[in-house]
């Protein structure tokens, strides 16, 4: 099954460009001719494979949308907190009592990855925007019309492949138009949100974990180079301005920069991560707890539950532990 | 002549002795041309069929006669052409009386058939309907027009012309063919752009017709011709949809094949076979006009096109009552033999689905060695920041 949808998914990028070579030159050498050998095929016998070939290829980028959007549901991951509860000294009974850690940074973290869930490098409604300014506005849906002259934009008799052609053309210019705005202009000047999202797990001290297969994942080592991330604005300013003087170490792992990693986990790795993160119910009942305990209503209506959470909570803890102490003895090694 | 006028109404008559008493075609015949004509090719014609109903045309009734003593006895071209046209009504029926007469003059000795190309099967002297037996289909379809193709901006139009004649055989002259042939109304840029190389053109229309669409309409009588680059008229065969031979319809195939028959003249909107008793009865329309360019393996060259048309008939007496909706279309279509182009195609479809199956399998490789194969040690990369999204 796997090794089908594979072969679904590797075939409709080389489909694609097939189709995309094979109109282009239609569109090319029947636009440009100036004696007459090639006539663009357009009757329904002669492109009906074509369109078939347009149709299969849609059919299997579905097929391979929808593997790529179930392998973004089903990621599994985890938020390592990296802070440590702070000692406060009550002056009053003169004893020292730890403050528990926030959680709140790691609920926003979540969230802003919730967000880049759905950040592509190019945007559609500009792209599509795009496609239409070039089609209707500037009249190129008319370089589809089979008349091998490429000057001739009148209305005429459509063709299929010159239609594919013209299509591909305005796609393709919006999308290299915006990847390289980004790669020469935005990236570079205004803002990257994958380095941003890096740039704010570090000041919250937080590492992200993730899960798209077994043993195959990413890791983006987030741990403060400072003391403390839940603070105030003044010493979150300090810590800034020490970072910027170059009075603490490097953010990346072991002293390094680099903080973005893809990992390949041993089996043992990851039977541990399962026996924490799924100790005792099912995966489906896990899941649905989670979700239910969003809901205030619910948990207003449902007080069986408070146990379950308790057991969660407790989860949450050891898995914090374990990988805290997993990616510290790792760092020490290096 | 004689003009009489008996009973409120004028009659016309021939003075007896030397002429007929009655004269044809509003001439008078000699008696004897005319009794050596109508021992040859009959004396009446028969009726023809439009919108299934039999009638006589007018045109029949009065100069059939004058058509064949004047064109088989004294050689009168213009009354040869007068024959043809009937023959023509009739969508070239072998059997029907006017065109077994044009057949029979067409093939006394002194009208040997010319039978090089491109006028396979005209006879001398005659005008020309059909061509040579032996020079149909296959032949006619194969043969190549001496002239260089060019497309693009500022290049030359394909040369057509039609050589028209009015429904009593007068030659009008040469008309170079601009709209003739799109009844649906459209500005005269688009209209002529039907015959720039390789622009596969079509226009269509849903018309509603009525009697005022066919009030003081001209019929006229047409020869295509296509002009080559030594300025020679090569003449264009017609394949007329609904012509019936021996019971069948050879040209019913939706492209040209060797089965088909080529003619050469035709009409287009014609109010004037269906006239009887100087009514119009009936009228015929071409509802589907469409040139068939096909190009050749040599580059810039082309066969000389095919035009087909298919008519559609209706009563003047219906329409009168209902006026009637009709799809009108004048295309141009273009066939190229894509076989070689096809294979090669397929190749490449073929390597590139193989590369997209060689890949998928790879991708399941990897999947399965990083997650379902021995992997003791841990091991750390640096991403790359392009991986995802």
């Amino acid at each position: 099954m796997r090794l089908v949808v594979n072969i679904c998914s590797a075939l409709p990028l080389v489909l694609y460009v097939f189709l995309v070579g094979i109109s282009w030159y239609y569109l090319i050498f029947y636009k440009i001719q100036g004696i007459l050998f090639m006539i663009v095929p357009y009757w329904e016998s002669d492109v009906s494979y074509f369109q078939l070939a347009v149709v299969a290829t849609a059919g299997l980028e579905l097929v391979h949308v929808t593997r790529m959007i179930y392998k973004q549901c089903t990621a599994e991951l985890f938020f390592v907190d990296w802070e440590q509860a702070k000692a406060l000294n009550q002056e009053s009974s003169e004893s020292t009592k730890k403050v528990t850690v926030s959680i709140w940074r790691s609920i926003f973290m979540s969230n802003e990855w919730a967000k880049l869930q759905v950040y592509r490098k190019c945007d559609i409604q500009f792209t599509l925007l795009g496609v239409l300014v070039f089609l209707n506005v500037f009249n190129l849906r008319n370089l589809g019309t089979a008349k091998p002259d490429l000057e001739d934009l009148n209305p005429g008799q459509m063709s299929s492949i010159l239609l594919f052609a013209t299509d591909s053309l305005c796609w393709i210019i919006m999308i290299a138009i915006q990847r390289l705005f980004r790669y020469i202009i935005y990236d570079r000047y205004y803002r990257n949100r994958l380095n941003q999202y890096i740039d704010i797990l570090s000041l919250s001290n937080i590492s992200l974990l993730v899960f798209d297969e077994y043993s195959h994942g990413f890791y983006i080592h987030g741990r403060s180079v400072h003391s403390t991330a839940d603070t105030d604005m003044e010493e979150l300013n300090n810590c800034l301005l020490r970072e910027a003087a170059d009075m603490v170490p490097r953010r990346g792992f072991a002293d390094t920069n680099q903080q973005s990693f893809e990992i390949f986990v041993p089996r043992q790795f990851r039977e541990v991560f399962d026996k924490i993160y799924r100790p005792s119910e099912g995966e489906t009942t896990r899941r649905m707890v989670m979700m239910n305990r969003l809901t205030f209503t619910n948990a207003r209506n449902n007080p069986k539950e408070n146990t379950t959470n308790t057991g969660l909570v407790k989860t949450y803890k050891a898995m914090n532990k374990f990988l805290r102490t997993f990616f510290e003895s790792v760092q020490n090694t290096n | 002549m004689i003009s009489r006028f008996i009973g409120g109404q004028y009659s016309c008559q021939c003075k007896s002795g030397f002429f007929s008493p009655e004269p044809e075609g509003n001439t008078c015949l000699p008696s004897q041309d005319l009794e050596i004509a109508v021992n040859k090719y009959g004396a009446t014609t028969t009726e023809i069929r439009m919108k299934g109903e039999s009638f006589k045309p007018d045109i029949f009734k009065t100069h059939y006669k004058y058509a064949i003593t004047r064109c088989d006895v004294w050689g009168d071209l213009n009354a040869c052409q007068l024959l043809a046209n009937m023959c023509v009504m009739t969508f070239y029926q072998s059997d029907h009386a006017t065109c077994k007469a044009y057949t029979q003059i067409a093939a006394q000795p002194n009208r040997t058939s010319i039978e090089a190309p491109p006028l396979d099967g005209q006879p001398n002297g005659l005008p020309w309907l059909y061509y040579s037996p032996k020079e149909q289909s296959a032949t006619v379809r194969s043969r190549n027009a001496s002239m260089v193709v060019k497309v693009g901006k500022g290049a030359p139009s394909l040369p057509f012309v039609l050589g028209v004649y009015n429904a009593t055989g007068s030659f009008l002259g040469f008309q170079t063919v601009t709209n003739q042939f799109q009844l649906c109304p459209n500005p005269l840029e688009v209209e002529q752009r039907w015959n720039r190389p390789g622009n596969i053109f079509s226009n269509t229309c849903n018309v509603n017709l009525t009697v005022m669409s066919f009030e003081n309409h001209k019929t006229h009588f047409y020869e295509l011709f296509l002009i080559e680059d030594t300025g020679r008229y090569h003449p264009v065969p017609v394949r007329i949809k609904n012509i019936v031979t021996f019971g069948s319809r050879p040209n019913m195939d939706f492209i040209p094949s060797d089965s088909s028959l080529f003619n050469r003249r035709f009409t287009l909107v014609d109010t004037y076979t269906g006239r009887e008793d100087d009514v119009v009865k009936y009228v015929r329309v071409p509802r589907d006009i469409r040139f068939w360019f096909r190009l050749t393996e040599e580059t810039g060259k082309m066969r000389i096109p095919i035009l087909d048309i298919d008519y559609t008939e209706f009563s003047i007496s219906e329409l009168q009552i209902n006026p009637t909706n009709i799809t009108l279309s004048f295309k141009t279509d273009y066939l190229q033999d894509y076989s070689r182009m096809a294979n090669a195609i397929m190749i490449v479809f073929a390597i590139f689905a193989s590369f997209g199956a060689i890949h998928g399998f790879f991708i399941t490789r990897s999947w399965y060695l990083r997650n379902k194969g021995s992997n003791d040690v841990i091991d750390i990369l640096v991403q790359d920041d392009s991986y995802s999204f």
